[in-house]
């Protein structure tokens, strides 16, 4: 009897234990792009720096990482749905910019009331106006605001300067032909010409690229989401580029065994200079000052022009990340407040120089690092999401997508023609029943 | 008499353990044929009627025809290899070899730890870069062999199943090994007086006895492949990619494809493939109970 | 002749045996000593070469695991969740089949097969509803949501397990208490459920190791890293680490979470696999 009691006060005791570690505390705020002090990313330390500035000023509130730090985007949504949002995340995926579906179901605060307090170190100007309005697109839905920038994403190749030197390649081409000629160059010599992440939705980057000089981005972008289908995948053009990516990969350009590389892996191949060429965002360099260092000399250039092409080429992929507060956040005052001060200056010029991101805020360097991405930048005229959005408003549709440009470039099952005629398929297919 | 008094235990011995069954698994089962049946997107109140749209939708879609076809690899692939090895070690086992305790160690230990252990573990093997696997095929001169093995559907599925072999072995060598002891000497004696080598006698005497044995084995071996998660989910990284099965497509459908009604769906539709081919096996695998 | 082929073929047999046993050996043995000592390099080390021992052997690495990756923690929890999940499977289970086993009434088979069928459903089918559900009852992010989680699903196969094991007993001692005049309460804890030892120490060992193991719900429910198990911390930590590249701390993370399963089964290999055994024959 007296062993069973005690067990019994145990598990009792041991369960109310386990249940109180639930109940969340309300005197705390939770950021969900904040990792443990501990983590060493330079932008994380320049995030807790915000923090103890911010905790000083307002000592009523202590600030936290959200769902044990740098959790899982899924998480993320999934307290979202539990209606137990952190007080400050993205809605918004990297390369699609903000996802317009959330902010439709109103899981978004609507901000642009706070966006007209002054700026925190600019007192004459506000917050809004101290934003580049060539992102004001990415931050808005029905010209209200929902976002405010973090940093910002470009698409572009990026090349190692002695390698192509060595090659005898051109560091600025022009046009397609220029560019194959230089991945020629660079296989005479023994080095991989182009690094690729083969596991994820990276590989379709190449198409997008093309189909947009060639076509011209707003074909492209009725291709992926008009779902009238007023420009089908079956169109001359986007059989040309899947053709040009075939060719690339029929040439040996891309390093060998790509197709198991996840996106660090092949970038470290990159870094130690055994492939010469990347296409990717310019995230790159983030937090890759060690690797970085000073001996490396890269460089940024745009992506070629295709012979008789109606692209623009000053249309750039990228997008700003950013960061939303929750419709049903716990402090959202308070959080305003912290998006506010992390969009003064003295923020953005330590987020460039430390953590070699991008700022949206006009009048910002870019980081060192990034030879030849300000003649990029400079010329841009419009941004457009990767993937036109389909990504982050039509996931099923998406995956569809990308498991047929992973049979094509990937495991090299089906050829170019079968690869437009079963992506215009499954498109229409999609559109006609959802 | 006696029964009228134990009849008095029913509410409270049996009462907390049915409560709780009800609760976390009779409802929620009754309910996901009901959310099945919705388009409910798991975040919005909105729960549309839709009938069996969300099935129609799941035939339909590529990847979810994807996942079913590589749940299929696995499960057969899977069985053809595990059953053989598994009665095999079971045999060797139960005749007493030498190291024995060596070789128990080594079939039982992978079961026992975790299928993340095994994820972590054959996901570093199978890296193309720092892996085992690549690492010696480069180190014996072999640098052609070299593969990115997770990377293409047709080396990831095959290498999956064989961290799903080391992984399973375990549970089916204990099983089989259990009806082994079950079987008498006298069998096998007399099949020996009888003039029956090695093989005829596994052949006629074993494996009839041990049928019944196999009959459940299978049924948990399809369970078991069907409902695959864990293991895909954790060397995949999460990621969609070519080794999707139901379960994990379930599980990104629901969470980031933000679509609860469509993932329980295909919930149900995994409980009908794992109900049918139980059936099946049942059918296909009965005969008389051999009483001895 | 008969016997020549015969001879050959035993021979054959036993030759792909051995070639069998010895290959699946000797590469889960390769597999596991590489873990091992790669837990001990340094990652310089390691991205130079994947099979050269280590330089110094580097216990860093295993304090970067505990301490920074939080594997004590995940640890601690893993532990806790784990004794009371099992205690309650048994204990709810035990008295569930007692009255299963032997007492008569009306619905017994229904709820027979009720508790049954759940080993056959899926948990992906009733995954959502679920969620959903302890979401209404706030029990997702904790460790109680958990523990009845884990209880719940222990349930059918324990039950399964000692109802046959209750069927064997006799019903001479039962029948004695009761004619002496003794409650059935009385009756079960004091005479029956002793009697059941072997079947609860099956169903404990199962029902430990499948908790301790568990990973599925620990990734549906836990939102804060404080609160994971070892399984979900270990996937984190793969997923985490593999990016950062720092392939020697997962590996010394991957070392940890093995060990004390390992060090349990050989210390008592032999009655883990007896009580395994004698359940797989009940059962």
């Amino acid at each position: 009897m007296q062993r069973r009691n005690f067990l019994k006060c145990l598990g009792g005791g041991a369960l109310a234990w386990g249940c109180g570690s639930y109940l969340p505390d309300e005197k705390i705020m939770e950021i969900s792009e904040l990792q443990s002090r501990a983590g060493e990313l330079p932008f994380n330390q320049l995030m807790w720096k915000a923090v103890d500035i911010f905790e000083k000023q307002h000592p009523e509130i202590r600030i936290e990482p959200a769902s044990g730090g740098g959790g899982g985007y899924q998480e993320l949504m999934v307290r979202v749905m539990e209606g137990n949002p952190p007080d400050i995340m993205r809605f918004a995926t990297a390369e699609t910019g903000l996802t317009y579906s959330y902010v439709e179901q109103g899981h978004v605060l609507d901000i642009t009331d706070y966006l007209q307090r002054p700026a925190y170190d600019e007192p004459n100007r506000t917050w809004k106006d101290i934003i580049s309005p060539l992102y004001h697109n990415t931050l808005t839905y029905k010209d209200r605001f929902y976002a405010v920038p973090w940093f910002v994403i470009s698409l572009q190749l990026y090349c190692n300067v002695d390698l192509y030197n060595k090659a005898g390649a051109n560091l600025n081409p022009l046009t397609w032909e220029e560019f194959l000629d230089n991945c020629e160059r660079l296989k005479r010599i023994g080095v991989a010409p182009i690094t690729q992440d083969g596991i994820h939705w990276y590989t379709t980057w190449w198409f997008d690229h093309l189909a947009q000089r060639i076509l011209g981005s707003d074909m492209v972008r009725r291709a992926f989401r008009d779902p009238e289908r007023s420009v089908k995948w079956t169109e001359g053009g986007f059989l040309r580029a899947a053709r040009m990516v075939g060719e690339m990969l029929d040439r040996d350009y891309f390093v060998e065994g790509f197709a198991g590389l996840n996106h660090i892996e092949s970038e470290m191949i990159f870094w130690q200079g055994k492939a010469a060429t990347v296409l990717v965002g310019s995230w790159m360099t983030s937090g890759r000052t060690e690797i970085v260092g000073d001996n490396f000399d890269l460089y940024a250039f745009r992506f070629p022009e295709v012979e008789g092409g109606k692209g623009n080429v000053r249309e750039l992929i990228g997008s700003v990340t950013t960061f939303s507060i929750p419709a049903r956040a716990k402090h959202p005052e308070l959080a305003a407040e912290f998006l506010r001060l992390i969009g003064g200056r003295w923020f953005q010029e330590q987020m460039v120089e430390q953590a070699l991101l991008i700022s949206a805020y006009p009048g910002m360097p870019l980081p060192d690092v990034q030879q030849g991405l300000d003649l990029i930048l400079d010329d841009t005229e419009h941004f457009f999401p990767f993937s036109h959005g389909l990504e982050g408003n039509d996931p099923f549709l998406y995956r569809q997508y990308w498991n047929e440009w992973n049979r094509y470039m990937v495991a090299r099952e089906i050829s170019a023609e079968q690869l437009v005629e079963s992506l215009e398929r499954i498109f229409e297919r999609y559109y006609r029943t959802a | 008499m006696i029964q009228r008094e134990l009849r008095k235990l029913i509410l409270p011995l049996l009462g907390p353990a049915l409560l709780l069954h009800t609760i976390f698994f009779v409802v929620p089962a009754l309910n996901a044929f009901y959310y099945s049946t919705t388009s409910w997107s798991g975040i919005t109140p909105e729960k549309e009627f839709v009938g069996v749209d969300n099935f129609v939708r799941a035939f339909n879609d590529h990847t979810f025809v994807m996942s079913m076809e590589n749940v299929g690899y696995f499960s057969v692939l899977g069985f053809v290899l595990i059953f053989p090895l598994s009665l095999l070690f079971a045999v060797v086992l139960s005749k007493k070899p030498p190291f024995e305790r060596l070789l128990k160690f080594v079939i039982f230990a992978p079961t026992l730890l975790s299928v993340v252990v095994t994820a972590v573990l054959w996901g570093s093997i199978f890296n193309p870069v720092i892996g085992l696997l690549n690492e010696s095929l480069r180190g014996l001169g072999l640098e052609t062999w070299t593969q990115p093995w997770l990377g293409r559907r047709g080396t990831a599925l095959p290498a999956i199943t064989v961290a799903m072999i080391w992984q399973g072995l375990g549970t089916y060598v204990i099983l089989f090994l259990a009806g082994l002891q079950k079987i008498p000497l006298s069998f096998y004696e007399s099949a020996e007086l009888d003039g029956a080598d090695a093989w005829q006698q596994f052949w006629h005497v074993t494996l009839p006895l041990l049928w019944d044995v196999v009959q459940i084995l299978v049924v948990l071996w399809i369970i078991g492949s069907v409902q695959a998660f864990a293991l895909i989910f954790v060397i995949t990284r999460g990621y969609p990619n070519v080794a999707e099965v139901i379960g994990t497509y379930l599980y990104w459908a629901g969470f980031q494809g933000q679509s609860i009604g469509y993932a329980s769906a295909m919930g149900v539709i995994m409980f009908f493939l794992v109900l049918t081919f139980s059936l099946l096996v049942n059918r296909l695998m009965r005969r008389e109970t051999i009483e001895y | 002749m008969a016997d020549l082929r015969a001879e050959v073929k035993n021979f054959s047999l036993k030759a792909v045996t051995i070639f069998l046993l010895t290959f699946y050996c000797l590469s889960s043995a390769v597999a596991l000593a590489w873990v091992i000592y790669t837990s001990f390099k340094s990652n310089a080390e390691f991205f130079a070469s994947t099979w050269a021992l280590p330089g110094e052997w580097r216990w860093s690495n295993y304090a970067y695991a505990w301490a920074n990756a939080e594997i004590g923690n995940y640890f601690f929890n893993t532990a806790y969740i784990s004794i009371l999940a099992t205690a309650g499977t048994l204990l709810l289970a035990a008295m569930a089949a007692y009255v299963l086993a032997r007492v008569v009434f009306p619905a017994r088979q229904f709820v027979f097969y009720l508790f049954l069928t759940a080993m056959m459903v899926p948990a992906m089918l009733y995954l959502f509803p679920l969620f959903v559900q302890m979401r209404h009852m706030r029990l997702t992010n904790s460790h109680l949501g958990l523990i009845l989680i884990y209880i719940a699903g222990g349930l059918p196969f324990s039950i399964f397990v000692l109802t046959g094991f209750f069927r064997t007993l006799p019903t001479e001692m039962e029948e004695a208490a009761l004619m002496d005049g003794a409650s059935p309460w009385k009756t079960f804890w004091m005479i029956m459920l002793p009697l059941a030892k072997p079947g609860l120490i099956t169903v404990s060992i199962f029902s430990f190791i499948n908790t301790w193991n568990e990973f599925f719900w620990s990734l549906i429910l836990l939102r804060s890293g404080k609160l994971y198990t070892l399984a979900r911390g270990l996937q984190t930590l793969f997923w985490n680490m593999s990016t950062e590249s720092r392939w020697t701390e997962l590996f010394a993370g991957l070392v940890i979470v093995m060990m004390p399963l390992i060090i349990i089964f050989i210390l008592l290999q032999d009655r883990i696999t007896e009580g395994l055994t004698v359940g797989a024959i009940k059962g």
